[in-house]
């Protein structure tokens, strides 16, 4: 059923005429396509982009620093995500070399109440999208519930929207575009709305290697008919309205504010603070807009998350930029583009 | 700069390390092999000979203890590299106020483990340290064995064309440590497979003549293949869907965001052997484990690189486990 | 950047609005604050150790047929 699925695509890419450039736009779509090898089996028909939707990779350096520095005072929570993201200055493991307090969470709940019961002044990490968010809400509601008073969240949350939005009217060439399907999860069929409107077929897919064929098949048959509409190819989970009870939630703690990508540089209403009713758990240090630093060391992450350039292209890449010695995120990040690209790039 | 805890997960950073601190000054011709155990010539005869330090938390888990640890990591490294295991030595950092029945617990398990891998322990030593300065229990153990025959295993005796078979389904031991991680909040453990490997490896020297075999431990199946590929110059080709993982291990993969490739076992090895010898070396392994499997072949191409072949038959580098494995939601 | 895992509801805990899952035999707690009309036996999507929406039936019916398939490597 695979083969047959991978000859129709290839079938439908010579009949467009041309290699087709499709980007993806979340971290675990990256892993799953180079995991799965296929830039190995679309090596003539299909150039795979990464786009700016690696919460991890597009965390500024600073937030990085700070949250590191935190570590000296408070007990520090964080996604094993984090842990090796270097920051401007230093990075979470070189904290946790130091300081010894930097725990990994596997969810945002276990660090409310690991971190209420020891009572300790905790800080905890909140980074992600907006299929994150949602569960940085429970957690800030749980706080509220039970009057938790030790714990405040650096937050970092972005939106998906945004930041896509612009990749896309920066972005000409792209032919196909990968929906991240657990963003949709939660934002529903209706939170891409927007996208129609440039003019690129895309298709909400899943994670699975046949999820993405299925995906890239839709991909290809929407070019070939110049059909824009949205398409859902993970319906086993995503709705057309997508989780409401989860967006009521984000909607009823969270506000947009603008917020930095790394790489990109500050979007405005990109990303999500506390609202004023409960600025008290909210570290005063969160949200602090950055400037792009990363021209001084040659680092071209900002490029490669807009799809302008591929690892490959990059002076630094597998040279004085690897998975042992990043430069930036893209290259530490277990999704980055980069660090796919060195796992994972010799069978291309 | 600092040790990391990545120096210590067997992959890379281990690798660098060795090459860095410890090879340059301890340099010598049975070292220099770089294998599970190393071929030491006395008075005419060649012992083998291996030393590891267990400092596994918890000390006791499904499946077994850091006893039957100790014994069972070092009688494999002198079995896969072609030597009977005969005495082990076995030096125990104790911390101050370890309780005597756990002592008596974990040393019962090394009794018993040994008499299964016919080892006699035959030298030990014992410390107690101040409380706080290590965690319980740290065992290290060193064995010598003799040559089971004069094929011993090596990477010259690797060429393109032999079939590479694991003896099991990977991860085990790693996926059961990760599960007693109070941070992940997981309910359920699961079982370790800690077990010693003498009597099915002298099963398959006898009959299958292996070229090579290696157990696979820190940094899991990955890691040791890319150690083959390295050390042998030559390249290896395995196939995704031919590699076993239990569907518990592949769960708590799934729910931590890891990959079972890259967890360690501790009762599992790769054997490779001739083709003529493949149908006879899996049989008797599947004997003890049904799960054993040929996962792939040595090759001439792409040398020193370990390539996968996956289930939608695309190819991608299997690489080294380049740091630490840790759990992600990304 | 979301790792999601499908599980199986085994039992809920109703004041705590969360409920014990299992994955291919692991089981963990998660939160179904963000669901409505959950009962054991409904699969979800958990990320972040929360439930984000119930998968089809059809998709419960299909994982059930494969863990079947594969329930014979875990007998050792």
């Amino acid at each position: 059923m695979t083969n047959e699925l991978i000859d129709q695509i290839k079938k439908n890419i010579r009949r467009y005429g041309q290699r087709l450039k499709i980007m993806e736009v979340c971290g675990t779509h990256t892993t799953a396509i180079h995991r799965n090898g296929f830039p190995s089996i679309f090596q003539e028909e299909i150039d795979f982009l990464s786009g700016p939707g690696c919460p991890v990779c597009v965390t500024g350096g600073a937030f990085i620093d700070r949250l590191a520095g935190l570590a000296k005072t408070a007990e520090v929570y964080t996604f094993g995500d984090m842990i090796r993201v270097p920051g401007n200055q230093t990075s979470l493991d070189q904290a946790r070399l130091a300081f010894g307090n930097v725990r990994i969470m596997l969810s945002p709940l276990d660090a409310v109440r690991k971190a209420a019961s020891s009572g300790i002044p905790s800080i905890i990490a909140a980074v992600g999208f907006d299929t994150t968010a949602p569960v940085f809400a429970l957690a800030v509601e749980l706080c509220c519930q039970e009057r938790i008073t030790n714990i405040s969240f650096l937050t970092e949350l972005k939106t998906l929207e945004t930041p896509l939005r612009y990749l896309l009217a920066a972005n000409q060439s792209i032919d196909g575009l990968i929906l991240p399907g657990h963003v949709a999860t939660v934002v529903g069929e209706q939170g891409f709305s927007y996208v129609p409107y440039y003019r690129i077929p895309s298709v909400i897919m899943g994670f699975e290697g046949t999820d993405i064929l299925r995906g890239l098949l839709t991909i290809t048959s929407s070019l070939l008919a110049g059909d824009y509409c949205v398409k859902n190819e993970y319906s086993r989970v995503v709705r057309p309205l997508g989780n409401l009870k989860a967006q009521a939630l984000v909607d009823r703690y969270y506000q947009p504010c603008d917020t930095y990508f790394r790489g990109i540089g500050t979007l405005p209403g990109a990303g999500l603070k506390l609202r004023a009713s409960y600025a008290s758990l909210e570290h005063p240090d969160s949200s602090s807009l950055e400037t792009i630093s990363q021209h001084d060391t040659g680092c071209r992450c900002g490029d490669i998350l807009m799809g302008r350039l591929k690892p490959n292209q990059c002076e630094l890449f597998g040279a004085a930029c690897r998975p042992d010695n990043p430069r930036g995120a893209c290259m530490v990040s277990a999704e980055g583009s980069c660090a796919a690209y060195f796992r994972y790039r010799g069978g291309i | 700069m600092k040790i990391t805890r990545a120096h210590g997960n067997g992959g890379r950073q281990t690798a660098e390390l060795l090459e860095k601190v410890f090879f340059p000054r301890f340099s010598s011709a049975p070292l220099n092999e770089r294998a599970d155990a190393s071929s030491l010539p006395i008075a005419g005869h060649t012992i083998g000979h291996t030393i590891d330090g267990f400092v596994v938390s918890p000390y006791i888990f499904e499946g077994g203890d850091i006893g039957k640890l100790a014994v069972c990591g070092t009688v494999n490294d002198l079995a896969v590299s072609g030597f009977r295991p005969l005495y082990l030595s076995a030096a125990f950092m104790i911390e101050e106020g370890f309780a005597l029945s756990e002592l008596e617990r974990v040393v019962t398990s090394m009794q018993q483990t040994a008499a299964a891998s016919g080892v006699t322990i035959a030298a030990g030593d014992t410390k107690v340290v101040e409380k706080g300065s290590l965690d319980k229990i740290f065992i290290t153990t060193a064995g010598i064995g003799t040559p089971f025959d004069d094929e011993m295993p090596s990477f010259q005796r690797l060429h393109p064309g032999q079939s590479i078979i694991v003896s099991g389904d990977v991860g085990r031991h790693g996926a059961c440590i990760y599960s007693h991680n109070s941070d992940l909040g997981l309910d359920q453990h699961v079982a370790s497979d800690c077990e010693p490997l003498v009597d099915i490896i002298t099963q398959i020297k006898k009959s299958c003549h292996p070229a090579f075999m290696r157990d696979l431990t820190r940094g899991g199946l990955a890691t040791a293949l890319n150690e083959i590929a390295a050390g042998a110059s030559l390249g290896v080709s395995v196939q995704e869907t031919s590699i076993p993982v239990s569907s518990q291990v592949a769960g708590l993969c799934d729910i931590l965001g890891l990959d079972p490739l890259y967890l360690a076992c501790e009762g599992r090895f790769v054997a490779i052997v001739d083709a003529a010898h493949q149908a006879e070396t899996l049989q008797l392994l599947r004997a003890a484990h049904a799960s054993a499997a040929v996962i792939g072949k040595v090759t001439a191409e792409h040398p020193g690189q370990v390539l996968l072949t996956t289930a939608f038959r695309g190819t991608r580098i299997l690489d080294m486990l380049y740091y630490e494995m840790l759990p992600r939601i990304c | 950047m979301c790792v999601g895992y499908p599980a199986k509801i085994t039992e809920l805990v109703p004041d705590l609005k969360c409920a014990y899952v299992e994955c291919r035999g692991i089981r963990t707690a998660v939160s179904v604050a963000l669901l409505d009309d959950i009962v054991p036996g409904d699969y979800v999507l958990v990320h972040a150790g929360a439930a984000l929406e119930k998968l089809t039936r059809e998709t419960a019916a299909e994982i059930e047929a494969v863990l079947e398939e594969l329930g014979s490597l875990n007998d050792e």
